[in-house]
């Protein structure tokens, strides 16, 4: 099959669009092989036959996979492991040095910052999916909350409001942060990666270890953060 | 609205009809060129080329078919290529032979009752058509 370069990049351009129209795998796949068929039948250029693969990707109006909601787990998934993360790190750092986990007032009021961003998702989810720049000013919220706790901690003078056992913090947050995350793992592996497939007598790309792999990977990183936390306390100590 | 034809002498080519008289009638020229059997979408473009519509482009035909699809006038089956990628083969569904019929016999009595106007005798009354128009096609009509 011969496929300039002009068309492959307007095939990856319609593929993006009916992406983002969050087309399922299987129809952009279906829709991508007519294309191809098409050009190689006519041997127009895909711009000259097709028009703008936006427009043309509005025009088919195929069908949609499932909205994406905010409870669902690969939303709310990540959000709380993300959210035990921050309070592991601290936890076992404490435990590692053998100090009680202190918490100041001040302290706790900036931890309400990334417990309210993850807590309030349902709320600006939909918004935030139309201007994808909220998802990020929440993100620089949370963690510059979360960081900056650090400078309000009692070992810096601040009078200390809470004193929690570290192990106990640590093993909580720690069994938060694996259940959040497995929980988004094992969804990712029962809904599959949407991956797209061709039809037949076309390239084949059925779903396969890769593409559950590439499902399941980005969950992974948060307990990969905290294992990497670990290690770094082990080696320091 | 005027209708454009190639300057040049020789072999005739298709003249090009205005985008809104193409946009009426495309839709019911797609469901008749599958009225013989199932072809893909290239071979449908050939055969409204031949006879005489001008070039009809894919980013035009597809989303018609895709719409046809939907509406369960047309199926279809994907062919492998024997050199090449495959083909999308669409075919009429009963549904889709019923609407070609209805769609056909309606296009007659609209064009007749437009020819009799044109050629200054206004059928009236008594020429309106009891059932003025076929199922409208599935989504919005197509343009060239």
């Amino acid at each position: 099959m011969t496929t300039t370069k002009s068309n492959r990049a307007w095939i990856d351009e319609l593929t993006l669009a009916l992406r983002m129209r969050n087309v399922r795998g299987d129809a952009i796949g279906d829709a991508v092989a007519v294309v191809r068929g098409h050009l190689a039948d006519s041997g127009e250029n895909a711009g000259d036959a097709f028009g703008d693969p936006h427009t043309y990707a509005a025009e088919l109006d195929l069908p949609t996979g499932p909205v994406l909601r905010p409870t669902d787990p690969v939303v709310m998934g990540p959000a709380v492991s993300l959210l035990g993360l921050l309070v592991f790190v601290s936890a076992f750092s404490a435990l590692f040095d053998g100090l009680a986990l202190d918490f100041s007032l001040l302290q706790l009021l900036l931890y309400l910052v990334p417990l309210t961003v993850v807590l309030a998702l349902p709320w600006y989810f939909d918004l935030a999916v139309r201007h994808l720049w909220l998802f990020a000013v929440a993100f620089i919220l949370a963690v510059l909350a979360a960081a900056g706790s650090g400078f309000l901690a009692p070992a810096r003078g601040y009078p200390a409001l809470v004193s929690w056992h570290p192990g106990w913090v640590a093993f909580i947050s720690g069994v938060v942060l694996l259940a959040a995350s497995g929980w988004a793992v094992l969804d990712a592996l029962r809904s599959g990666s949407d991956a797209i497939i061709e039809p037949a007598g076309q390239e084949q790309r059925a779903a396969g270890r890769g593409d559950r792999l590439a499902a399941v990977a980005p969950h992974l990183l948060i307990p990969l953060a905290a294992l990497a936390c670990v290690a770094a306390e082990s080696i320091l100590a | 609205m005027s209708i454009k034809m190639p300057p040049h002498g020789g072999e005739p080519a298709a003249p090009r009809w205005p985008t809104d008289w193409m946009r009426a009638v495309l839709g019911l020229c797609v469901l008749q060129s599958l009225e013989p059997g199932p072809s893909y979408g290239y071979a449908i473009i050939s055969t409204l080329e031949a006879a005489g519509f001008g070039t009809v482009k894919g980013g035009t035909l597809y989303p018609l078919l895709a719409r046809f699809e939907a509406g369960g006038w047309v199926e279809t089956e994907w062919r492998a290529g024997t050199s090449g990628p495959g083909r999308k083969y669409f075919s009429l569904t009963g549904a889709g032979r019923t609407e070609l019929g209805r769609q056909r016999t309606a296009w007659e009595r609209f064009s007749t009752t437009a020819l009799t106007f044109l050629a200054g005798s206004p059928t009236g009354p008594a020429g309106r058509p009891e059932h003025p128009t076929a199922s409208p096609t599935p989504g919005e009509g197509a343009g060239q």
